[in-house]
C-alpha cells in the first residue's frame, strides 16, 4: 500500500491532492464520482524498523525464554518469563509473550483481541419462537422448546455481545419455552 | 492472565443491513464495527491513533431505492382510482384497503427520501481499507465524522488543514518523481538508441 496517497474507491485512481479535510465533496478526477476525505497525521507517519533483541555478550546474563541466543529485557506480565525485544507483544501498556498473547485472544481473556462471540441468547430465542410463527412447523415445537429452555439455562453464564445487551432474550426465550412445554403437556394429557 | 474489563461502548449507527447486520460503536480509544447474521456476531476494531483516512463517497442508492418504492406506491394509486371511480370493481372497501397500502409504501418512500443522499463509507489504516456499511447516508455520516474526527485528531496530535494535507502529500510525491526521472535519464544514457521523450 502507498502511504502517502489515497485511492478512490470507486475507480482505484490514485488521489494526489482533492476534497481532503474540507466539508464539501469533489469529483475524482478519473471516474467523477462525488467523494471526499478526512485524512489524519497517521497517514504521513513513518514507521519505525523493528527490534529483533540483543544478543548476550556476557556469561550469566538473563536470556529470553524463547531465544537463550538473545538479552531478556522484560518479564511477561501474565507468566513471567523472560522476554527479549523481539517476544515483547505491547498491548494496552502491559507486556506478553506471543504464548500467552494467543491464549488470551483464542480464550477470550484479553477483549481488545476478541473478534467473535456465539450469541445465544438470540439463539434460544428463534428456538423459542421461529417455529412458532412458521404456523405449519409448529409440531417441531416439540423438540425445539426443550432445546430452547436447555440453551438458555446452559449458557445463562455465556458472555453476551459485547457491545451493550441484556438477558433479556434468555428470560423471553425460558418463558415462551415453558409456555410451549405446558401447551405440550396439556395436549397429551387430554 | 487478569481478568477481561468490560468496555463500555456508544452507539454511533444502528444496524444497516448489507449482507450482514453490521453497526458502529464509539470505545474510549477505539471505533468498534460489529457484523452479524444474528447468532454470530464479529467484531473489527480501528484504533484512532492508527486511522490514516475516512473516504467518503456519494451514490445511488437514494434513487434506486426510490425508484423501487415507486412501482407500488404507483400501483396502489391506480388500485385507489379504480375503486373510486368504479372501472374495474365499484368498492369503497377496496378503495380503503388501497389506501392503507398506498400510505405504508409512501411512508417508506419519504423516510428513504428524508435520510438523504446514499454514500459509502471506508477507512484506512497502514494494513487495510476496510467498509463501513452502517455509516451508507451522507447526513448521517457527517455526523458520525463530527463525533469522531476531534477523537481521532486528539490521538494523533491534532487536526490537519485541507493545505497541509496538500503539501504533504506533495513534498512526499516530489522525491518519488525526482528518483523515477533519475531512473529514466540513466537508462536513456545507457541506450543511445532509446528515443529522448
Amino acid at each position: 500500500m502507498n502511504n502517502a496517497l489515497i485511492q478512490c474507491p470507486a475507480c482505484q485512481a490514485w488521489l494526489m491532492g482533492g476534497p481532503f479535510n474540507q466539508r464539501e465533496f469533489g469529483p475524482c478526477p478519473a471516474c467523477g464520482v462525488p467523494l471526499r476525505g478526512e485524512v489524519f497525521p497517521a497517514l504521513f507517519r513513518k514507521f519505525s524498523a523493528s527490534q529483533s533483541g540483543e544478543a548476550i555478550i556476557v556469561e550469566g546474563e538473563s536470556s529470553c525464554f524463547y531465544h537463550p541466543q538473545k538479552k531478556a529485557v522484560l518479564p511477561c506480565d501474565s507468566c513471567g518469563r523472560f522476554l527479549c525485544a523481539l517476544c515483547d507483544c505491547q498491548l494496552q501498556g502491559k507486556h506478553f509473550c506471543p504464548t500467552c498473547l494467543e491464549a488470551g485472544r483464542t480464550k477470550g481473556k484479553i477483549k481488545s483481541l476478541e473478534n467473535q462471540r456465539t450469541l445465544y441468547d438470540s439463539i434460544a430465542l428463534a428456538l423459542a419462537i421461529y417455529p412458532l410463527i412458521t404456523v405449519l412447523l409448529y409440531m417441531i415445537t416439540v423438540i425445539t422448546a426443550p432445546m430452547a429452555l436447555f440453551v438458555a439455562i446452559r449458557y445463562w453464564k455465556a458472555p453476551l455481545s459485547i457491545v451493550r445487551r441484556t438477558r433479556i432474550r434468555f428470560i423471553v426465550a425460558i418463558l415462551i419455552a415453558l409456555l410451549t412445554i405446558a401447551g405440550w403437556i396439556i395436549h397429551f394429557s387430554i | 492472565m487478569e481478568p477481561a474489563s468490560e468496555i463500555h461502548y456508544q452507539r454511533l449507527t444502528r444496524f444497516s443491513l448489507q449482507n450482514t447486520f453490521s453497526s458502529l460503536w464509539l470505545g474510549p480509544d477505539h471505533l468498534l464495527r460489529t457484523n452479524s447474521n444474528g447468532y454470530v456476531e464479529t467484531y473489527k476494531r480501528f484504533y484512532f491513533r492508527d486511522i490514516q483516512a475516512i473516504i467518503v463517497q456519494k451514490n445511488r442508492r437514494r434513487a434506486v431505492f426510490n425508484a423501487i418504492l415507486a412501482f407500488p406506491v404507483l400501483v396502489c394509486l391506480f388500485g385507489v382510482l379504480a375503486c373510486l371511480t368504479y372501472w374495474l370493481s365499484p368498492s369503497e372497501v377496496g378503495a380503503v384497503v388501497w389506501s392503507i397500502f398506498l400510505g405504508i409504501f409512501l411512508l417508506f418512500l419519504l423516510i428513504n427520501h428524508l435520510l438523504g443522499v446514499g454514500c459509502a463509507c471506508h477507512i484506512r489504516t497502514a494494513v487495510q481499507i476496510e467498509r463501513l456499511p452502517s455509516l451508507c447516508r451522507v447526513p448521517k455520516t457527517e455526523r458520525v465524522l463530527d463525533k469522531i474526527r476531534p477523537l481521532i485528531a486528539a490521538a494523533q496530535g491534532g487536526e490537519m488543514s485541507a493545505e497541509t494535507v496538500s503539501s504533504r502529500m506533495r513534498e512526499l510525491l516530489e522525491p518519488a518523481a525526482a528518483t523515477t526521472s533519475a531512473q529514466t535519464s540513466a537508462e536513456n544514457s545507457n541506450n543511445p538508441a532509446a528515443p529522448n521523450v
